[in-house]
C-alpha cells in the first residue's frame, strides 16, 4: 500500500529513496506541498525529477506524483483550449485541433521525451527548457492553480514575472488560452542542432491584423534568454498599429531585446544571444509577413 | 541574410603504435581437439573490432577459414600481456603477435598432417577452406579437424603457438629530440564544404570527401566504420564540443548530454571516401593503425572551409557561431 | 534486504515481453534499474540516468520511453517491451537483422536503445522517409558510428518488413550503404611485383563477430557482471579549483543508515598514482585521495561505500569539509610565469624533460632558414578541452574471492596496465589481482587513467565485500579526464613558391592539475610536428603545463589531433599569404620516401601525395600536371 497523507516526517529521513506520495485529489496534493515545501519535489513527466532521484543525492524527503489527479484532459470548447498540467506533449502533437502548437512541440527533445514530458513541466521548468511555455506566453495563456484556499487564476506572464517562485502550497492544474489561427502565429527556435536541441533563442509570436493589414495586437515572447520565457513588450509596441512590413519588422526586431539581459550558459554567451535576438525576431516576423493576412 | 560557401582541405599522417615503442603485446594460440583455434589475448575491444580482425589475421596465418578461429580476450589470468588498446597500436601489435603464434601452431599442424599423410611437411599446403593437402596432389588431403584429433589423441602433439611483438623502446635525445617514435604512418586527406549563415554564424557542413591510406585494410567494412565514425567526431570537435565553452575560463562547464554540445542526426553529412593501400613492412599483412586518424583530417578541413567561406581565418576551435560572427565583425571593421 | 531500500516497498505487476511478472520495488526506483537488476534485461543500458542518451529506451504501453525516467510506480500494470522480447529463439527481428547487415554498431552500447527507437518508429510509420528516421531516432546518441549506418539500417528494416529481403543481403556481400561506400585502391610501388596479394580472409569484409550480441542486447559489458551482494562507492569531491583542506568531518556521514565505510587518504597504502612510473616517467604527483590540498574542482577526497547507491550518495552528501580556497590559474602561459599560483607539488608548473622545461626538437638551423626566407608567417592557434563522451561510463566491480584474490571487472582500455597500477597503489602482489574485461562501450582514451580500480579494489579488500564504483554521467562530464586544450605559436619561413624552409613551433599542452599521460603526449606531439612535410630546419618546444583545470589525458589522437588542426590551418595561411593554391602548397612540401624527419627518422612508408591526389579526384579538383604527377616514391 502506498503510504498516503501523513503529518509527521517519514521515518527514515535518510532512507534510500524519498517517500513517495500519489495523492488522489488536489487538496491533498497542495497540503503535501505546503507541508514539505522545498523538501519535496513534484513528479510530473519525470524528465526533470527522475534524474535527481536516480543520482540519490538530492536531499529531498518527499516526491509528490501528480499521476492520480486526473490532470490529463485536453478540453477544447469553441476556440478556448484548456490543457491539463499532466497532458503529455505527444498528445498535443497528435491532436489535429492543436496544429498551431505542433511546431513548438516538435522542437522539444526526441520522441521519448515528448512521450513523457508534460505541459505543466514545460511551464515550470527553468532554462534551458520551456519552449512550449514560450508559445503559451505569446498566446496570453492563463494558469489555473489549486491552493489550500481554493483555485486561483494567474496570467502566465505574471507567473513568470513574479519574484517569489516557487510558492508554497500551490499546484498548476491547467493552462488555458484561445486557439489562434495558424496564420497568426509563428514559432522559431535557434539551437546548436537542427533536431532535439536546447534553445539559444526561441521566438514565439502571435500577431493579429485587421483587414487593412495593420497590426491590432502583437504578442511576442522570447525563450532561451533567461530563467523563464519573457514577453518582449518593446517589440510588441513597435508593431502595434503599424503595417507588418520590412521596415516595421526591422524596427521591432532591433527593439526586441530592450530590457532583457540574456544569460550566458554552455550553449551560448549573453553577447551571442543579444546579437541573434533581433535576427531571430526579424526572421520570425518575416515568416508571418509572408502569410496572407 | 547571406549564406557563404567555402571549401577547405587538410592532409595528415598518423603514427602507428605507442609513442617511442616499448609497448609489447603477446598472443597465445591453441587448437581444440576438433580443429578450432582459440587466440588468447588480454587485449581490449572498444568497438574498434579486434575480436573480428584478430580472428581474420590468425585465420590467414594458420591457413584455415575464419569461422574456425575465435578470439578470447580480456582476462589477465588467461590472456598473456598486452599493453592496451590505444595509440592505434592494437591491430599492429596484436596482429603481429598473432601471426608469430599462428606460424608456430601452423608448423605443428603441418608436421602432424605430414605424419598422417606420410609426406614431408614442406610438401603440404592449406587450402583455406579447412583442409591440409599435398601440393600438386590435392586429392591427398586431411581435414583440419582430423589433424587436430590426430595431434591430441594419436601423436600427442600440441598444435599451439606463442607470439609477441614489441617495438624496442626509443629514448629521445634531450637536446635534439632525435627519436624513433613509431612503427610507420597512415595518411589521410579530407576535403570539406560548408555553408555559413553570416547573420547567426551557424555553420553547416555540406560535403566531406576523404581518402585514407591504411597500409592494408584487414576488414574494409570495419575501416569504413571508422571513416564514418571518425568524420562525425571530427565535425564535433571542429564546430561543437568542449568541456570548457569559454576556455581557459572553466565556467559553464557542461554537466550532462544536454549541455555537452554534440552534432546530432540532423547534422549528418554524406561522405565520399576511398581507402588506399601501401602495405607497411612491419605491419601484420601490411596493416597500419587507422582508428584515430579518421577524426583528424576532417577537423582541419572544416576549419579551413569556414575560413574560406567568410574570408577571414578563425584560429580557435571549436568554431562556434559566436566566433564566426566576431570574425566577420573584424572583417567589416577593416 | 535490510537497509537497502526505503521503508516503501510495493508489490507491483508488469507485463514484460509478453509475460506477466510480479515484483517488489520501491515506487521511485527506476524502471531501467528494475529491468536490469530484477529481470535480467541487460539490453537496457545505463548511459546517463538523466534521459539524455537513449540507451535505456524501452516501449511502455507501446510508447517509446526512457526507462531511467520512469519510476516503478508508473510502470505498475504496464506493458513493457525490451530488446529481449524482439527475437524468438534464433529468429531475429528484421530490425536486428538489418542492424547486422548494415554494420550499424561498433561498441554496441547504444544499440539496444537504437533498436527500440527504430521499432517505435516503424510500428507507427511503415514507410519512413530519411527525415522521419532522423526525427524518430533523435533521442539516441552514438559516439562510435557517426549515425549514417544506423539511418541505413532503419530504412532497410522498413523495407524488410514489407518486402522480401534479397538473397544477397548478408554482411560482406555489398548490400548496404556502408559497403557500397567502400572503395579500395592499391598504390603501385616501384620495384614491387605489382601482383595482388592472394589473401583468403584478410582484406575481406568478414561479418563482425560482436554484432549479434549487440543487437540482442547480450554483449556483456562490465555492469552486466552478475555479482551478488554488491556495495556501492560514491566519491566526495572538491568544489574548489584550488584549496587547502583544513578539516574533514565524517561524523554526520557515519550516522547515515546504509553507510558501510568512509575511506580517506590515510587508508590508501601508497597514495599516489603511478601511471607513468610503469613506463619510466616520474614524478608521482597525483594522490588517489587528496590529503592536504586539492588542485582541481572534482578532485576526490573521501570514498564512501554504502549498501545502495542512494545510501552512499546520502552519506557522501553529509561529509563536511572545511577548505581554505586558494588562487587558481587556468591559462597555460600564465601558469608558467614565476608569480603564478603553484599547482605542482615539486614546485614548477610544468613537466621537466631531462632538465629542460619542454620537449625539444632541434633540426637544422631555423635562424638561417628565416634569414633565407622570402616571407615569415606567424600565427597562434588555440584549442579547447574535449570530453570522451563514450556511451558506457567508466567503472569497475571489485569482487573478493574465497582464495584471497580480488577479481576486478573493469572497462579499462588496458588490463595489465590497470592491474599493475592498482597493485602498486595497494601494496599487494600483482598476482593477487585478476582483471577481467575486454568488452568496452567506447573508450576513445577515456578509460586508461586507472581511476576507479584502485579505490574499488581497496574498498573490497577492506570490507571483504564486492564494491561497484562507476562514474555518473555528471562525473564523466565534469570530473573525468579530457583531451587537453592546447596552444600553438607557429613561425614559418617560406619561399615564394610555397616551400617551407624553416618551421618553429612553441606548443603548450594544458595537462590540468596533474600529469597523467600528458608528459608522454608532449613528446608525441614533438614527434608529430612539424607535420608530414619535408622541412630542412625545424625548432620545436613542446610544453606540458599544469593548471587548475581538470587533469587531461589520452584521447583519440593524443598529442596529434590538435597539432593537425594547427599545422593544416597554417598550410592554408601560407597559401593565402603567397596567393597559391592550398592543394599545391601541400604537395610541394609533402614528404617522400627517403626524406629525413625533424626527429631524424627516415621516411619509408610515405603516401601523403597519393591521398591528396585521390581526394582531389573525388572532389573534382584539377591539379596542375606538376602536382598530379608527383609520387611519394621519388622526388
Amino acid at each position: 500500500m502506498i503510504s498516503a497523507l501523513t503529518n509527521s516526517r517519514p521515518q527514515n529521513m535518510f532512507a534510500a529513496f524519498p517517500s513517495y506520495f500519489a495523492p488522489t485529489n488536489s487538496l491533498d496534493a497542495v497540503r503535501l506541498l505546503e507541508q514539505f515545501n522545498e523538501r519535496a519535489v513534484i513528479l510530473a513527466g519525470g524528465t526533470l525529477t527522475m534524474p535527481e532521484i536516480n543520482l540519490g543525492s538530492s536531499g529531498r524527503e518527499a516526491v509528490i506524483s501528480l499521476d492520480r489527479l486526473g490532470l490529463d484532459q485536453i478540453i477544447i470548447d469553441d476556440r478556448t483550449v484548456r490543457l491539463g498540467a499532466m497532458v503529455r506533449l505527444v498528445e498535443l502533437a497528435s491532436a489535429r485541433a492543436l496544429i498551431p502548437l505542433h511546431k513548438a512541440v516538435a522542437s522539444i527533445g526526441g520522441p521519448a521525451i515528448r512521450n513523457m514530458a508534460t505541459v505543466g513541466g514545460n511551464i515550470c521548468a527553468r532554462h534551458p527548457y520551456g519552449d512550449l511555455a514560450t508559445l503559451l506566453l505569446a498566446l496570453d495563456a492563463q494558469l489555473t492553480f489549486s491552493t489550500t484556499r481554493g483555485t486561483e487564476v494567474v496570467d502566465l506572464a505574471a507567473f513568470y514575472a513574479a519574484e517569489d517562485r516557487p510558492r508554497r502550497g500551490r499546484l498548476i492544474l491547467s493552462v488555458q488560452f484561445q486557439l489562434p489561427a495558424s496564420q497568426e502565429i509563428v514559432f522559431r527556435k535557434l539551437g546548436r542542432r537542427c533536431v532535439n536541441t536546447p534553445s539559444i533563442v526561441t521566438v514565439a509570436a502571435r500577431v493579429t491584423r485587421n483587414s487593412a493589414g495593420v497590426v491590432d495586437r502583437a504578442c511576442v515572447a522570447l525563450g532561451g534568454v533567461g530563467d523563464n520565457p519573457v514577453r518582449s513588450y518593446a517589440a510588441e509596441e513597435a508593431l502595434t498599429g503599424k503595417n507588418l512590413d520590412d521596415e516595421n519588422i526591422e524596427s521591432a526586431a532591433q527593439k526586441a531585446a530592450t530590457g532583457i539581459a540574456p544569460l550566458t550558459d554552455s550553449y551560448a554567451s549573453a553577447w551571442y544571444r543579444s546579437r541573434v535576438i533581433p535576427i531571430q525576431v526579424r526572421r520570425a516576423l518575416s515568416e508571418l509577413q509572408a502569410v496572407a493576412a | 541574410m547571406a549564406i557563404k560557401r567555402g571549401q577547405g582541405i587538410a592532409a595528415v599522417n598518423y603514427p602507428t603504435g605507442m609513442n617511442l615503442g616499448g609497448d609489447p603485446t603477446q598472443a597465445l594460440i591453441h587448437c581444440t581437439p576438433t580443429g578450432s583455434f582459440i587466440i588468447s589475448l588480454s587485449s581490449v575491444d572498444l568497438g574498434q573490432g579486434i575480436k573480428t580482425v584478430g580472428a581474420q589475421i590468425a585465420a590467414e596465418s594458420l591457413g584455415v577459414p575464419v569461422d574456425l578461429v575465435r578470439v578470447d580476450l580480456g582476462d589477465t589470468d588467461t590472456g598473456p600481456h598486452c599493453m592496451g588498446t590505444f595509440a592505434s597500436r592494437l591491430t599492429h601489435r596484436a596482429g603481429n603477435a598473432i601471426i608469430m603464434a599462428a606460424r608456430e601452431a601452423r608448423n605443428v599442424m603441418l608436421e602432424v598432417a605430414a605424419e598422417e599423410l606420410e609426406v614431408a611437411p614442406e610438401d603440404l599446403e592449406t587450402d583455406g577452406v579447412g583442409n591440409v593437402r599435398v601440393m600438386g596432389a590435392p586429392q591427398r588431403s586431411i581435414s583440419v579437424m582430423d589433424v587436430a584429433l590426430a595431434a591430441h589423441f594419436k601423436q600427442g602433439r600440441t598444435i599451439s603457438g606463442r607470439g609477441i611483438y614489441m617495438k624496442p623502446k626509443s629514448t629521445p635525445d634531450p637536446e635534439t629530440g632525435e627519436m624513433d617514435p613509431d612503427s610507420g604512418h597512415a595518411h589521410a586527406c579530407t576535403v570539406a564544404e560548408v555553408e555559413v549563415d553570416t547573420e547567426t554564424g551557424v555553420v553547416r557542413v555540406t560535403r566531406l570527401v576523404s581518402s585514407y591510406e591504411v597500409g592494408r585494410a584487414i576488414n574494409p567494412a570495419m575501416v569504413q566504420q571508422q571513416i564514418f565514425g571518425g568524420a562525425f567526431m571530427g565535425m564535433a570537435h571542429a564546430l561543437y564540443e568542449t568541456t570548457a565553452p569559454y576556455y581557459p575560463d572553466p565556467e559553464n562547464a557542461p554537466k550532462d548530454w544536454s549541455e555537452y554540445i554534440l552534432p546530432g542526426w540532423g547534422e549528418l553529412v554524406d561522405m565520399d571516401s576511398i581507402i588506399l593501400q601501401r602495405p607497411l613492412e612491419s605491419g601484420p599483412c601490411g596493416a597500419k593503425g587507422v582508428g584515430e586518424m579518421t577524426a583528424n583530417s576532417p577537423i582541419a578541413a572544416i576549419v579551413n572551409a569556414v575560413s574560406d567561406a567568410i574570408g577571414v581565418r578563425i584560429t580557435s576551435v571549436p568554431i562556434t557561431p559566436e566566433k564566426v560572427l566576431r570574425a566577420l565583425d573584424e572583417v567589416a571593421e577593416r | 534486504m535490510k537497509g537497502t531500500m526505503s521503508s516503501q516497498i510495493e508489490r507491483l505487476a508488469i507485463e514484460l515481453n509478453g509475460e506477466e511478472r510480479f515484483l517488489l520495488a520501491n515506487p521511485l526506483n527506476s524502471l531501467a534499474h528494475t529491468l536490469r537488476d530484477q529481470f535480467g534485461c541487460r539490453s537496457v543500458k545505463i548511459g546517463c540516468e538523466q534521459g539524455g542518451c537513449g540507451t535505456c529506451a524501452v516501449l511502455l504501453n507501446n510508447r517509446l520511453v526512457l526507462s531511467c525516467l520512469v519510476p516503478m510506480a508508473r510502470a505498475d500494470g504496464a506493458r513493457v517491451q525490451t530488446v529481449e522480447g524482439l527475437s524468438k529463439g534464433n529468429q531475429l527481428d528484421p530490425i536486428q537483422e538489418s542492424f547486422i547487415r548494415c554494420y550499424a554498431a561498433q561498441c554496441g552500447f547504444c544499440t539496444s536503445g537504437m533498436i527500440m527507437s527504430a521499432k517505435a518508429l516503424l510500428d507507427s510509420n511503415l514507410q519512413p522517409t530519411r527525415e522521419d528516421v532522423v526525427v524518430g531516432m533523435s533521442g539516441n546518441i552514438c559516439r562510435c558510428t557517426g549515425y549514417l549506418p544506423i539511418v541505413d539500417a532503419v530504412l532497410e528494416a522498413a523495407k524488410g518488413r514489407t518486402e522480401l529481403v534479397p538473397e544477397s543481403a548478408e554482411p560482406g556481400k555489398g548490400s548496404c550503404a556502408l559497403e557500397k561506400s567502400i572503395k579500395v585502391l592499391d598504390l603501385q610501388i616501384p620495384g614491387s611485383t605489382g601482383e595482388p596479394e592472394n589473401f583468403k580472409e584478410v582484406g575481406k569484409s568478414v561479418p563482425r563477430r560482436d554484432l549479434r550480441g549487440h543487437v540482442t542486447g547480450r554483449t556483456a559489458f562490465v555492469e552486466d557482471a552478475v555479482v551478488p551482494g554488491l556495495r556501492y562507492m560514491k566519491i566526495v569531491r572538491s568544489p574548489h579549483h584550488h584549496a587547502r583542506i583544513l578539516r574533514v568531518d565524517l561524523s554526520e556521514a557515519t550516522r547515515v543508515p546504509g553507510l558501510i565505510k568512509a575511506i580517506t587518504h590515510q587508508d590508501v597504502p601508497n597514495n599516489f598514482y603511478t601511471i607513468l612510473r610503469l613506463i619510466g616517467v616520474e614524478p608521482n604527483d597525483e594522490p588517489v585521495l587528496a590529503d592536504d590540498r586539492v588542485l582541481y574542482r572534482g578532485e576526490p577526497i573521501v570514498a564512501i561505500v554504502g549498501e545502495s547507491p542512494q545510501a552512499a550518495a546520502e552519506a557522501a552528501r553529509q561529509v563536511k569539509i572545511d577548505f581554505e580556497p586558494l588562487e587558481p590559474v587556468f591559462d597555460v602561459e600564465e601558469a608558467l610565469k614565476p608569480e603564478a599560483p603553484r599547482v605542482a607539488r615539486q614546485g614548477v608548473n610544468h613537466f621537466i624533460y631531462e632538465g629542460h622545461h619542454c620537449r625539444r626538437v632541434r633540426f637544422g638551423n631555423v635562424a638561417e632558414g628565416f634569414a633565407a626566407a622570402d616571407m615569415i608567417i606567424e600565427q597562434r592557434y588555440d584549442t579547447s578541452p574535449i570530453e570522451h563522451a563514450a556511451l558506457e561510463m567508466t567503472g569497475c566491480i571489485a569482487k573478493p574471492e574465497p582464495d584471497g584474490r580480488v577479481t576486478v571487472y573493469t572497462n579499462t582500455q588496458a588490463l595489465f596496465f590497470s592491474l599493475d597500477n592498482t597493485a602498486l597503489i595497494l601494496g599487494v602482489p600483482p598476482n593477487r589481482l585478476h582483471f577481467v574485461g575486454g568488452t568496452v562501450g567506447g573508450g576513445f582514451g577515456g578509460k586508461v587513467d586507472v581511476i576507479v580500480e584502485p579505490l574499488a579494489t581497496l574498498a573490497a579488500i577492506l570490507i571483504d565485500q564486492p564494491v561497484k564504483y562507476f562514474f555518473s554521467r555528471e562525473e564523466e562530464m565534469q570530473v573525468s579526464s579530457t583531451r587537453a586544450g592546447e596552444r600553438f605559436y607557429f613561425k614559418d619561413g617560406v619561399l615564394r613558391d610555397g616551400r617551407i624552409i624553416a618551421r618553429q613551433v612553441r606548443h603548450y599542452m594544458d595537462a590540468g592539475a596533474y600529469a597523467r599521460h600528458t608528459p608522454y603526449a608532449a613528446t608525441k606531439a614533438a614527434a608529430h610536428l612539424p607535420g608530414p612535410y619535408a622541412i630542412p630546419n625545424v625548432y620545436l618546444d613542446c610544453h606540458c603545463v599544469y593548471t587548475n583545470h581538470t587533469p587531461t589525458s589520452a584521447f583519440r589522437g593524443f598529442g596529434v589531433t590538435w597539432g593537425d588542426f594547427a599545422i593544416e590551418s597554417q598550410m592554408d595561411l601560407i597559401a593565402n599569404r603567397l596567393g597559391l593554391d592550398p592543394w599545391h602548397v601541400r604537395l610541394s612540401n609533402a614528404y617522400r620516401d627517403g626524406d629525413i624527419k625533424a626527429h631524424r627518422k627516415r621516411v619509408s612508408d610515405a603516401a601523403l601525395v597519393e591521398v591528396i591526389q585521390a581526394a582531389a579526384r573525388i572532389a573534382g579538383k584539377e591539379l596542375e600536371p606538376a602536382f598530379s604527377e608527383m609520387t611519394s616514391f621519388k622526388r
